[in-house]
């Protein structure tokens, strides 16, 4: 079974492997299970973009701006989303950072720009609480994606199917025991496909600063360096293949910023990192 | 999670190209497996009717579309849900996607149907896929079996939500009328 929907500001494939001598009830019951990881990882994107003034996030970062120390509690998923957040911010030391923002091009003004407001300084508390120590503008463009599609894959696998894949515009996860090809698509314009290798039971992420343009028209790349506020801005394409989606989405970004295979937070996170030229 | 991967990709070894003018078809879903999808158990008849120019001029105006509205299939259950299905065109692909409206008159999905990739001569630039000569292919894409497990380019789905919103200018100012 292979469905496609428009969301996440892109197109979300779902594959269900199906046996040749599927019966019809059983097909109408895999569509119906489709349903359902479409129905999820709407949920994440309702919760966490922040372009949507109704989502948490942007609730969260207008609340941030009024008083230092407020106290919120967020939906058990953008909790989880945080955690790993946090997590990755502080192996990585602070190279992925989804606080940064404020550095957008839709922040032109300097003087609006934050200083420290990185993802670091939110306390995580109990019971999905967290107090908000400064003004933020957090932003999980970086990082919901691949939640989102670790979300899906968590339906197929509480429905127990076997085989399945979600691909979330280039963010995607396989389950199962079949080994299948990976390629990567080396420009929106081109119909070029590199293969990368082969992968089971796992997930693979891109990011490129190429696309990022391609995408703007010549306009500012969308990957960010939080240290420095500046764009990168070169001609690769970094790929991160780990266990989870969210993990892989977070460390392209870091392997973006730091171009540095070696880096030990890798290995930390289980991931393999990959730059092609 | 296991990964095996050509020990020499550091350097790009392997680009697969696809043939001049040649399209990829990716389907997902039928009619009537759209009808089953976003509506189980409704019954649904084919709506024959002309779309009057003056509502699809509104389609045009409000949605930015400029691609001409075919006015495919417009389908309507007994229970007042409609399904409306039709197709956008991207920077070089066709996509027929199907939305559904509740019988309160809200969207209730949005599916993909095809998605058709054609490429033309103008993309091919000579000058970079000469920097690729002389490297083996070992790997081909098999484009039917393996469109799945692209990684990369971001494709945007603005077009399509552009496309939704001129059908839902023809359901207000048309279809909710009828």
């Amino acid at each position: 079974m292979r469905r496609n929907r428009p969301m996440l500001g892109t197109f979300v494939e779902l594959w269900i492997e199906e046996d040749l001598h599927i019966n019809p009830e059983q097909m109408a019951f895999n569509q119906e299970i489709g349903n359902v990881v479409y129905q999820q990882m709407e949920k994440v994107q309702a919760l966490m973009s922040s372009h949507d003034k109704s989502s948490e996030i942007a609730q969260l970062n207008r609340l941030s701006k009024t008083v230092p120390g407020i106290v919120f509690t967020l939906h058990p998923w953008t909790y989880e989303v945080f955690m790993i957040a946090q997590r990755v911010f502080a192996e990585t030391g602070g190279v992925f950072d989804c606080g940064v923002g404020q550095y957008s091009p839709s922040y032109p003004s300097k003087s609006d720009q934050l200083q420290d407001s990185g993802i670091g300084s939110i306390d995580l508390l109990e019971n999905y609480q967290i107090r908000l120590n400064q003004r933020l503008q957090i932003d999980l463009g970086g990082i919901a994606k691949g939640y989102a599609v670790d979300r899906g894959i968590e339906v197929l696998k509480n429905f127990e199917i076997k085989n399945a894949l979600i691909n979330a515009g280039g963010d995607l996860r396989i389950i199962g025991g079949i080994e299948q090809s990976i390629y990567l698509k080396e420009s929106l314009y081109r119909d070029a496909y590199i293969y990368m290798g082969k992968l089971k039971d796992g997930a693979v992420a891109t990011s490129s600063t190429r696309f990022g343009r391609d995408n703007k028209k010549g306009g500012m790349s969308y990957l960010i360096n939080p240290k420095t506020g500046e764009c990168i801005e070169d001609d690769l394409s970094y790929s991160i293949v780990a266990p989870t989606c969210v993990v892989a989405d977070c460390l392209t970004k870091a392997l973006a910023i730091e171009k540095n295979i070696h880096a030990p937070y890798f290995e930390t996170f289980g991931a393999i990192p990959i730059i092609v030229e | 999670m296991q990964w095996h991967s050509p020990s020499y990709l550091a350097v790009i070894c392997l680009v697969t190209t696809a043939p001049l003018g040649q399209v990829f078809a990716k389907q997902y879903l039928s009619v009537d497996e759209v009808k089953q999808v976003m509506f189980s158990g409704e019954v649904f008849t084919k709506i024959d009717i002309e779309v009057p120019e003056l509502i699809k001029e509104k389609m045009r105006k409000e949605s930015g579309v400029r691609y001409a509205y075919q006015q495919k299939h417009i389908w309507k259950s007994s229970q007042g849900s409609w399904l409306l299905i039709d197709e956008v065109v991207g920077k070089h692909e066709m996509i027929t996607y199907a939305v559904g409206i509740n019988n309160k008159g809200q969207i209730h999905g949005v599916e993909i149907l095809e998605y058709n990739e054609s490429y033309g001569e103008q993309i091919r630039e000579k000058k970079w896929l000469e920097q690729f000569k002389g490297r083996a292919a070992t790997e081909p894409l098999r484009f039917n079996q393996e469109i799945k497990n692209i990684t990369g380019a971001t494709l945007s789905s603005k077009h399509v939500t552009n496309g939704v919103q001129r059908l839902m200018v023809l359901y207000r100012e048309y279809l909710s009328r009828i």
